[in-house]
């Protein structure tokens, strides 16, 4: 077994030994949760030192077979020399590693943030869970397992919210539950509807592949379908079955208008859950739309492109006002951060090397910054019981070190430069405005209400006269300020020296546009 | 030496990462001496620098290193150093020294005295990297990294409303032209494949810059205008000059350094060092000279009535980057920077003049202030030399720039630009002595000695706030015969040696014309006297003026309304919409929503009583459904369907 399992199993195998200590044992609790992330950052760090800068296709691959479906029962017997093969398989290629590294760092972080009142225990294994999850996700190389890290997030996130989540929890659970649990629906199809597609394409590879029996492995898809799937499945059903696949990445990445799940829950959630919804969670749906979208079916991602520039402006424009109109905080960073994804949506449309590297660079400043703005809010909150932007103010005053690096996350979210924000942002749009001009001109409007609704949000809360109410709290304690203070100088860090991950996603990127390694 | 200078911006950021490691606590001595030391050396390095590229124009060149990939292009961030840059590093710098000098007793006593130097040398950092970006992409990092510097120390005192509410339009006002900018510079990129000055100037010149969407010339003025929107922004001019007046909330000095004699002059700099661009499109240079004859009217005309002394030199600033602007947009590129530099000198010393004096009587209404000139005569003295530096009287150091200006808007064939650059030149030399006389003669107004119990102690700042002043007013005086004919007009000569492509595309020298010397003169002289005949010994009694002319009076006190309708039109119309998609959300999408749950919930009501429980009910229907399946099977196999 290589470490991209292990580093997958980590998070679970501590969340079961969670399960085994007494209820009372909450220091134990949250060591088990911590070491289990800490592990798994680990064993994604070692992947990363031994990544290969000049390999083509995904590197630390590691697979567990489970059973083969006969080729007898699922019918797609075209060349029948061989059954399907369901199992688990691990192996991360640039864009892969990007995000597990992303995961890894907000994933410790959360346990970290934590502050569970009571239940420990379940709180610190559902949280696993959804960690695990994630690393399931962003590292799976076939898609039975990306369908199974997917709903382990799913119903991880559920308990989450459902039990540790305050104000309207329960209905914004079900409605988390709901609507991600339905879009699993249209996922499926695609997925299926691409194996099956792919089982015809093999004899256009050209040798390349000698099984020719139906498979879910996303390598084999990946080489097969872009040139396949244009040559044996017709137009039409390319066409339903890559908007299966939208329909499923708009719900997952909260697009407009299937968003409504994402402001309730965050208000709902805890912070140190709000940090894995808005800093991870929320980025599988572009994963997936990068993945299997642009790496299977780029023809479609360009016939829709207008289609796909169009919404991404939608979202940026709608995501920006009504984050202007939200008189609470956590409203207020979700609907930033649809955004800032609208800006992804519009990277991927533009199909050119800027757009989607720009694109694979906001998931992870996104990720960082969200991560980073929930913690922030969360922390104020703990010390004013709010988060309701008209009942602060002044708090600059008190806390400045909080304050502060409320206003880093702020400037990093608007894209100020020197912040992983810009970097990504200005990659986006040099691909956008070289594929889409004129859509790209009405997108910079965004560019100006982030800084709009950011700053205005920020002059309310920390600048201005202190309210009498606040004035004994207590600023950023040495840990807080860790914390905070190691997702700042990511951030800086990205902003300011952008080749180590440019150089990652680079690779993902060339392999995408077919321009080899 | 030239290779050594990126040492000239790295002193201000060890300067500033120095003081972020002491802390907010850090004593002020220390503060104060590390940051003057360091921006010191870095203007002694900056001399250095610019006495090396003028004797040897050869090694101005750049060195760049490997930023990120992007595709198949590298995109690369260094420093350049030509002959436009090291004049401004070498401006910066003296400014920058002279003001964090003031500085120090200036905010003596603050409770933030390091953070407020830590941003002055996060700033001082910022624009150096900025003027010797060898690159647009670094260019517009940095260009951002100002504007946050600004915002910072607008809002530095951040407990007062105005000052929170200041910084946040200072820095949205500004993005609106950050927008643009960014724009025009990825446009050109994707035009020419480098954000390199140089590799667009070529392409520009031999008329290869394209996109599939647009022709090429239509792409120069377009990408021309939109980075030119960038300037507007910075460099406050109309119509998003709003900002500027606003930013004054910051303390004095920083007003002084940033808000007039350096950030603000970056948009000029900007459109001076991308001349080659704009003069390839006659559109383009076009709107830059309107814009900036506009704006050197207009706010003029706004700072003829304030009575805020730090607005008055706020307007002040924004009408002579006018000038510059419309210096640059008739052709006439070495008068543009050649104001830049003489305006740097006097308006920061006006500035630093001015805070002497709200330092020594905690007041900025200038109907508060009267006879300070006794007690406060070295403040007198440097901002007399201030006034009529800016005023235009021969031989002060605005005399030679604006001159310049006006023989060049003349003799390019623009006489309305003309007519207004020499109306706001008369306005110019009013407003500046209206405030020299109500400050400095006549008597303490009586309602300021009742309201200020300090007054009778208002005096001069200590030598730390002097010594800028009496610098500042040397170079007010005499900066101006470094492009004058009695020097031959070095500078003209220093800077057109970073023509790119041959003579030419830096615009051209104009003959001098003493007639229009005498005229300049002459309306400055009138707009000093009838300041005079109103404040100082008073033959016009100003309100009686003010009264009839009451329409026009309302319409320069109240900045031409601007404020009222930028507040209504753009800012009503962002909120509407942000309420509007807020009202959306809550009651047209969350409806929406709520009703498909509802039919899912209805569907589950009405299935629930399939779940009768009855094995018999489950063995009916699905033997029906196995009957349907088998008989379509059966007529499938028989070739029926």
């Amino acid at each position: 077994m290589g470490i991209t399992f292990w580093m997958v199993l980590m998070p679970i195998l501590a969340g079961l030994l969670v399960l085994l200590i007494p209820r009372t044992g909450e220091v134990a609790h949250r060591l088990l949760a911590l070491l289990g992330a800490l592990a798994a950052l680990v064993l994604a760090c070692v992947a990363w030192a031994r990544f290969d800068y000049h390999a083509t296709g995904f590197q630390q691959v590691s697979s567990l077979h489970w059973f083969t479906l006969p080729s007898l029962w699922h019918g797609a017997s075209g060349s029948g020399l061989g059954g399907l093969e369901i199992g688990l398989a691990f192996g991360v290629d640039g864009l892969s590693l990007g995000l597990v590294l992303l995961t890894g760092v907000i994933g410790l972080l959360a346990v970290l943030a934590a502050r569970p009142a009571e239940r420990t225990r379940e709180y610190f294994f559902w949280q696993s869970c959804v960690v695990a999850g994630l690393y399931g996700v962003f590292s799976a190389l076939n898609v039975f397992t990306f369908a199974v890290a997917l709903e382990l997030t799913l119903f991880a996130m559920f308990f989450l919210l459902y039990l540790f989540g305050q104000g309207r929890r329960q209905f914004a659970a079900m409605q988390f539950l709901l609507y991600r649990g339905l879009a699993t629906v249209p996922l499926l199809a695609a997925f299926v509807g691409l194996a099956y597609g792919a089982v015809g394409g093999y004899a256009a590879t050209a040798g390349a592949i000698t099984d020719h029996s139906l498979t879910l492995d996303v390598p084999t898809l990946l080489h097969v379908l872009p040139s396949a799937s244009a040559q044996m499945l017709p137009a039409s059903i390319r066409h339903v079955l890559f908007l299966c696949l939208l329909l499923a990445v708009f719900v997952e990445e909260a697009f407009v208008p299937f968003h409504t799940w994402l402001p309730t829950a965050h208000e709902a959630a805890d912070p140190a859950t709000s940090m894995l919804l808005g800093g991870l969670l929320t980025k599988t749906g572009a994963y997936a739309l990068l993945r299997f979208g642009v790496g299977m079916m780029p023809g479609e991602v360009r016939h829709f492109g207008t289609l796909l520039a169009v919404f991404g402006v939608i979202n940026i424009l709608y995501g920006a006002f009504a984050a202007w109109a939200q008189a609470d905080w956590r409203r207020l960073i979700a609907f930033s951060s649809i955004s800032h994804m609208g800006l992804v949506l519009l990277g991927i449309a533009a199909f050119n090397a800027a757009g989607l590297q720009g694109a694979m660079f906001l998931l992870v400043s996104s990720g960082l910054l969200t991560a980073l703005l929930f913690f922030l809010v969360g922390a104020i909150a703990e010390r004013t019981s709010t988060s309701r932007i008209a009942e602060l103010g002044g708090l600059s005053r008190r806390m400045p070190v909080l304050s502060g690096l409320l206003l880093v996350a702020a400037l990093g979210s608007l894209g100020l430069p020197l912040t992983s924000g810009f970097v990504s942002e200005v990659q986006a749009f040099i691909g956008s405005f070289g594929s889409f001009p004129a859509v790209s001109f009405v997108a910079l409007l965004g560019v100006i209400l982030s800084a709009v609704y950011l700053l205005q949000a920020m002059q309310r809360t920390t600048f201005g006269p202190l309210l009498p109410a606040y004035g004994r709290l207590y600023d950023a304690s040495p840990g807080e300020s860790i914390l905070a203070g190691l997702l700042v100088a990511m951030v800086l860090f990205i902003g300011i020296y952008p080749k180590v991950i440019g150089d990652l996603f680079g690779l993902t990127v060339n392999a995408l546009l077919g321009m080899g390694g | 030496m030239i290779a050594y200078a990126w040492l000239v911006p790295l002193l201000p950021l060890v300067a500033y990462i120095f003081l972020l490691a002491l802390g907010r606590r850090a004593p002020e001595g220390v503060v104060s001496s590390v940051s003057v030391a360091l921006t010191f050396v870095s203007f002694l390095l900056s001399a250095a620098v610019f006495v090396a590229v003028g004797s040897h124009p050869e090694a101005a060149t750049s060195y760049v290193f490997h930023w990120l990939t992007l595709g198949s292009r590298s995109l690369d961030v260094g420093f350049s150093v030509t002959h436009l840059n090291a004049l401004m590093l070498l401006v910066v710098t003296l400014v920058s020294t002279l003001v964090l000098l003031f500085s120090r007793e200036y905010m003596r006593g603050d409770e933030r005295f390091a953070v407020f130097y830590q941003y002055l040398n996060l700033f001082v950092f910022s624009m150096l990297a900025l003027v010797i970006s060898p690159n647009l992409l670094q260019l517009y990092i940095f260009w951002e990294m100002v504007g946050l510097c600004s915002y910072l120390l607008v809002g530095f005192w951040y407990f007062k409303p105005e000052a929170a509410a200041a910084a946040k339009k200072s820095f949205v006002v500004t993005r609106i032209g950050d927008a643009g900018l960014l724009a025009g510079i990825i446009l050109l990129f994707l035009a020419s494949g480098s954000f390199d000055d140089s590799t667009i100037f070529a392409k520009v010149a031999g008329h290869s810059l394209s996109l599939g969407w647009i022709s090429g010339q239509a792409l120069t003025t377009l990408a021309a205008i939109l980075v030119f929107v960038g300037a507007i922004g910075k460099s406050a001019q109309f119509p998003l000059h709003v900002w500027l007046p606003d930013a004054m909330e910051g303390p004095t000095p920083v007003s002084a350094l940033i808000h007039a004699a350096t950030m603000v002059a970056a948009g000029v700099y900007l459109v001076a060092r991308l001349f080659p661009l704009f003069a390839a499109s006659p559109a383009a240079l076009t709107t830059v000279a309107w814009i900036g004859g506009v704006t050197a009217l207009l706010a003029a005309l706004i700072a003829l009535t304030q009575r805020d002394i730090k607005r008055v030199i706020a307007y002040s600033t924004i009408s002579q980057l006018g000038y510059m602007m419309l210096a640059l947009g008739v052709g006439a590129y070495a008068y543009g920077v050649f104001h830049l530099m003489t305006h740097a000198f006097f308006k920061a010393l006006l500035f630093l003049a001015a805070g002497s004096v709200i330092h020594a009587v905690h007041t900025q209404d200038l109907f508060e202030m009267g006879g300070l000139g006794r007690r406060m005569p070295i403040t007198m003295w440097t901002f007399l030399a201030g006034a009529l530096a800016l005023a235009g009287v021969v031989p002060f150091a605005g005399f030679w720039s604006k001159d310049d200006i006006l023989n060049a808007t003349l003799q390019t064939g623009h006489p309305v630009l003309f007519v207004f650059a020499l109306v706001a030149a008369f306005c110019t030399a009013f407003y500046i002595f209206r405030v020299f006389f109500l400050t400095f003669t006549g008597e303490p107004r009586p309602a300021a000695q009742l309201q200020h119990t300090e007054w009778s102690e208002a005096g001069e700042g200590g030598p730390v706030m002097q010594v800028p002043l009496v610098v500042l007013a040397v170079l007010a005086t005499v900066a101006g015969f470094f492009n004058s004919p009695l020097n031959g007009y070095g500078l003209e000569r220093y800077l057109f040696a970073d023509a790119p492509t041959g003579a030419g595309v830096l615009g051209r020298t104009f003959p001098e014309n003493v007639g229009l010397m005498a005229v300049s003169v002459v309306v400055s002289l009138l707009g000093i006297g009838l300041a005079a005949a109103m404040y100082w010994r008073p033959v016009i009694r100003p309100a009686s003026l003010a009264n009839g002319l009451r329409l026009l009076y309302v319409v320069s006190y109240r900045k031409f309304f601007l404020d009222e309708i930028y507040g209504a039109a753009v800012v009503g119309t962002g909120r509407f919409l942000a309420a509007l998609v807020n009202a959306v959300d809550r009651y047209v999408i969350a409806v929406i929503v709520r009703a498909v749950g509802r039919i899912f919930y209805a569907a589950g009501l009405f299935l629930k009583y399939t779940q009768t429980g009855q094995i018999q009910t489950y063995g009916v229907v699905a033997g029906c459904g196995l009957l349907i399946v088998v008989v379509i099977a059966i007529f499938r196999a028989g070739g029926v369907l």
